[in-house]
């Protein structure tokens, strides 16, 4: 398992997503050896290791000054990522993508080494390529785990032909040429750690490949692009199949101004894994549609509440402020900019109607100067970026959650608020929609609709308290357990029949 | 293909055919921040396009196809309507050809109009008194438009219990519709009981405890959701149902009827949405080549159409007494797989809203009072928007029992989702407290002024 985030080194929902499914592989049976590139204190639970790539190399003799490049800024960001105090470090691969061209060093792992050689692939892979082959599509419709029926997501022929021109654009950029999107969407933050990411990758590849030299496994399953190469990197070397975990794509990052370098390195890598698994129909839906593949070749898996979560005392509804929460990044994305138009429509016949941003991101500056020219600076009040205990204290005295994201994979901060009693507004471009239908939904550029579904929640406590019991109801449904049943079926089909990786452990991977 | 011969002996099976028409006042978008500013509720334009597509694909071709069946079989077809007044409203306002078409089956004397609510509402659970105003708006309304609606009632979603039966039989009506839901068939039967086909027939008529008075005509739900249902259902065993398979089925449970044995002739009351035809089940699954051939396979096996007042006044005439008794403590209706009221009320979005409506009739009477209810006066009309928000639709479309089935409740809905329902229905009703208020307030104040 490849991943950039785990807690306590975590910034958001794919920390705890990759924290709630490997715990429920090893309880399923796998051994589960989760690698990310740093990670000072090594957990180990029962089948399950928590490493970093780089405190493993040093423990197995490996000169730390072998790693390939000097990266000033990592110390920091790993002190970042333990005290959330640097969160924009931390944040980067979810904010904006590197703005930077890739430097050409890395480029030759991605293109020519990795992504351009497919004779280096293991059978397993060559088995599982884009192109119809055995094993892929002889997976009949019966098998639940296959194409899982994201069909019926909401896309029309008039978003496919959006998908397939945007995809031509983007790949028609030239190489190294990145999309530079406008400058008010540019955090103030944006080029140093942009910088600093693609080196980090490249870092990655190397340890990995070096691991790869003693460490044994059956399967690799790399979490988002940032550890795409790593992943195949180790392939090249071992030849055992790999999955793709898609927590965002590109696409859910930057919109339509998204970085052609990264959408790249997920397309390739979307092509060559042996199966990939999406958070949502929502994001199968763009990775068959803008990235053009194969519905067969992916399928769902939900996340699931933290099970470290603890169920609030939230106050009773009648006790709660007049409070309207935003709780996420504060980047394009997420949309702010609609929850703050929206606000300003409640602020006009809610008097006592307070709003909330928790959060950080490269529009803090504008969404303070949209709070202000809507006149309602008054009535918004901006946290920063606040740590979960702190969030959770201000969920449980609000009224309502509001997520207008622009596209959201998932969206795992929704089943948080309604395990802790807290009614939850979601955009329709979101994923989460699909696990808890029960839940009050907008198009994010509905503001009129959307305030409409604000002043609902502030003034109708039968409805809230609906919204919380039934959403309740579909969210303690939710386990990580049946997505880690799901992975290790889809594993098996790709180990055991052709019997071309190993013969032992076949549910899943193992380490040492 | 050749009718079979009735057995000998046997009475004649009474098939009565009931269709219900209506449409709800669908709601528009009214938000929040409309509550002061705009007092217009409806969904015009919304409303008048369902009530046409329905008119012609349903209320216009099927009245030709009932009025050639009874030129074909002479005053052998017989069948009975009810027809809320928010639909004849609509029907005055976006498609009034479609009342002469009604009113001509109505005048050849063979097509009862029955007795109801004028707004389909819940009043009959909720306000008695209001329930007694509806029912008399309601038959102003079919005299003027229609005929005189008959001396036999139907509910709202035949909701039925003993209580409402006593109300009923006080406003001086002799029979009602109701559901041979399966809960109220089997109460006050011993353990012992075979079950209901043994003296809990649909077959029955039956008279109300409490309510002496009043005739039960029970829905046969099998038969009736064979055609109102199961009819385009490509998975049902049965399907495609022909009117000679139907016919046949009929004829079975003629046979083994258990009325025959106690006298009297069985009833079979198929009952059902007039959009069935032609809305529900559309025009090539055949239902409306289904239904012009069922008459007269059934006329030719012996079986007789009857309406309802036909029913009632037979069972009536051989003695209230000969008629079991069915205990119904708490309502029932024919919707859902319950029969029960958990399509309007129940949850807590359904329940507030109907507190919410319910709690604003005396300020809106009273103020509809003080403003003039005469036609076209201002209280007249804050009365009649106020009862349009009483139509169970609104309720119905806060439904969340089978949410996430794709259920027939949100295939009616107009909204998204129940909540948005509740949501549009809730900023109405804020409104509706406002204008209220504000009127208190004024009249308060031109009293001080004239003390």
């Amino acid at each position: 398992m490849l991943g950039w985030e785990y807690p306590p080194r975590y910034a958001g929902g794919l920390g705890k997503a990759c924290r709630g499914f490997s715990q429920a592989l090893a309880r399923q049976g796998a051994q589960v050896h989760f690698v990310l590139p740093t990670f000072p204190n090594r957990i180990s639970e029962e089948r399950l290791e928590v490493v970093g790539a780089r405190e493993c190399l040093i423990e197995a003799g490996w000169p730390d000054t072998e790693t390939p490049t000097e990266v000033p800024t990592e110390v920091q960001r790993k002190a970042g990522s333990i005290t959330h105090s640097k969160s924009p470090a931390e944040l980067l691969p979810y904010g904006r993508a590197p703005e930077t061209p890739m430097p050409e060093h890395i480029r030759k792992i991605f293109e020519s080494r990795i992504f351009s050689t497919p004779g280096n692939f293991g059978k397993a892979l060559r088995d599982a390529d884009p192109e119809p082959s055995v094993s892929v599509t002889e997976a009949s419709s019966a098998d639940d785990y296959l194409g899982t029926g994201y069909e019926d997501h909401e896309f029309n022929e008039d978003t496919e032909a959006v998908a397939a021109s945007l995809r031509e654009r983007i790949l028609a950029a030239p190489l190294s040429e990145a999309q530079v999107p406008p400058p008010e969407l540019l955090g103030a933050n944006a080029e140093i750690y942009g910088k600093n990411l693609w080196s980090e990758i490249e870092k990655f590849c190397f340890s990995v490949r070096q691991l790869a030299e003693f460490h044994e496994v059956d399967v690799v399953h790399a979490h988002d692009w940032m550890t795409f190469p790593a992943a195949f990197e180790y392939q090249r070397i071992t030849g055992v199949p790999v999955f793709l975990h898609v927590h965002a794509t590109e696409y859910d990052r930057s919109g339509d101004v998204l970085n052609s370098d990264v959408f790249r390195i997920e397309r390739e890598a979307f092509n060559r894994a042996a199966h990939i698994f999406a958070v949502s129909k929502y994001t199968a839906g763009i990775i068959e549609r803008l990235y053009g593949i194969h519905r067969r070749k992916i399928s769902v898996l939900y996340n699931a509440p933290d099970e470290a979560t603890q169920t609030l005392l939230t106050a009773p509804d009648a006790e709660r402020e007049p409070m309207v929460i935003f709780l996420g990044r504060m980047t394009f994305q997420k949309g702010p900019d609609h929850f703050l138009k929206a606000a300003a429509l409640v602020a006009e016949v809610i008097p006592e109607a307070r709003f909330l941003m928790i959060g950080t991101g490269d529009l803090n500056e504008q969404m303070r100067a949209l709070a202000h020219s809507l006149g309602i600076e008054k009535r918004v009040q901006f946290t920063g970026f606040m740590n979960p205990a702190q969030v959770d204290a201000i969920l449980g005295q609000s009224k309502v959650l509001v997520m207008p994201s622009i596209s959201e994979p998932f969206g795992l901060v929704a089943l948080e608020a309604i395990h802790n009693g807290i009614p939850v507004i979601l955009s329709k471009q979101s994923g989460v929609r699909e696990v808890l239908s029960r839940a009050l939904q907008v198009d994010f550029w509905d503001h009129e609709k959307l305030a409409d579904q604000m002043i609902a929640a502030l003034r109708l406590p039968e409805l809230s308290k609906q919204l919380v019991e039934e959403g309740m109801a579909q969210v303690r449904a939710l386990s990580w357990d049946d997505s880690a049943i799901k992975a290790l079926h889809t594993y098996e089909r790709f180990t055991t029949p052709a019997g071309n990786v190993r013969q032992k452990a076949p549910r899943g991977s193992h380490g040492n | 293909m050749s009718a079979r011969k009735r057995r000998g002996g046997a009475m004649a099976t009474d098939l009565c055919f009931y269709f219900q028409v209506h449409q709800p006042w669908r709601l528009r978008q009214y938000r929040f921040r409309e509550v002061g500013r705009s007092e217009s509720y409806f969904d015009e334009e919304l409303n008048a396009t369902i009530l046409r597509k329905v008119a012609n694909k349903c209320y216009l071709p099927m009245n030709n196809l009932l009025l050639d069946l009874i030129q074909e079989h002479g005053s052998a077809f017989k069948a009975a309507f009810s027809i809320t007044g928010t639909v004849l409203q609509q029907m005055e306002e976006y498609a009034p050809e479609v009342i002469p078409s009604f009113k001509r089956l109505f005048e050849t004397g063979q097509v009862e109009l029955l007795s109801e609510t004028s707004h389909h509402s819940l009043a009959a659970l909720h306000s008695p008194e209001e329930f007694r105003e509806q029912i008399a708006i309601h038959r102003q309304l079919c005299t003027r438009l229609l005929v005189p609606p008959s001396r036999v009632f139907r509910n709202t979603e035949l909701i039925s219990s003993s209580g409402i039966a006593r109300q009923v039989q006080e406003l001086g009506f002799e029979g009602m519709l109701m559901e041979s839901a399966d809960h109220i068939m089997r109460r006050g039967q011993g353990s012992s009981s075979p079950g209901p086909a043994s003296n809990r027939s649909p077959l029955f008529k039956y008279r109300m405890k409490g309510a002496g008075e009043v005739v039960a005509l029970l829905r046969n739900y099998r038969l009736s959701d064979d055609i109102a249902f199961r009819f385009s259902d490509r998975d049902w065993a049965q399907w495609p149902l022909t009117s000679e398979k139907f016919a046949q089925w009929i004829r079975f449970i003629d046979a083994e009827n258990p009325v025959a044995a106690q006298g009297g002739n069985p009833f079979v009351g198929l009952f059902m949405d007039y959009e069935t035809f032609g809305e529900h089940q559309w025009e090539d699954t055949g239902i409306f080549d289904f239904m012009r051939a069922l008459p007269g396979k059934l006329l030719k096996r012996g079986f007789q159409f009857v309406t309802p007042t036909e029913a009632v006044s037979s069972a009536r005439q051989a003695g209230m007494a000969q008629l079991h008794e069915l205990d119904a403590p708490e309502p029932f209706s024919w919707a859902d797989s319950e029969r029960d009221l958990s399509a309007w009320q129940g949850n807590g979005i359904q329940d507030s809203s109907l507190r919410a409506v319910h709690a604003l009739e005396k300020a809106v009477k009273e103020e509809a009072e003080a403003l003039g209810r005469a036609p076209g006066e201002k209280g007249a009309q804050l009365l009649e928007t106020w009862r349009r928000l009483t139509t169970s639709d609104h309720f119905y479309y806060m439904c969340t029992k089978y949410f996430n089935d794709g259920d027939v409740h949100k295939y009616f809905s107009p909204y998204e989702s129940p909540y948005d329902a509740h949501i549009l229905f809730m900023n109405v009703i804020a409104d509706m407290e406002r204008r209220v208020k504000h009127l208190h307030e004024r009249s308060d104040e031109s009293e001080r002024a004239t003390a």
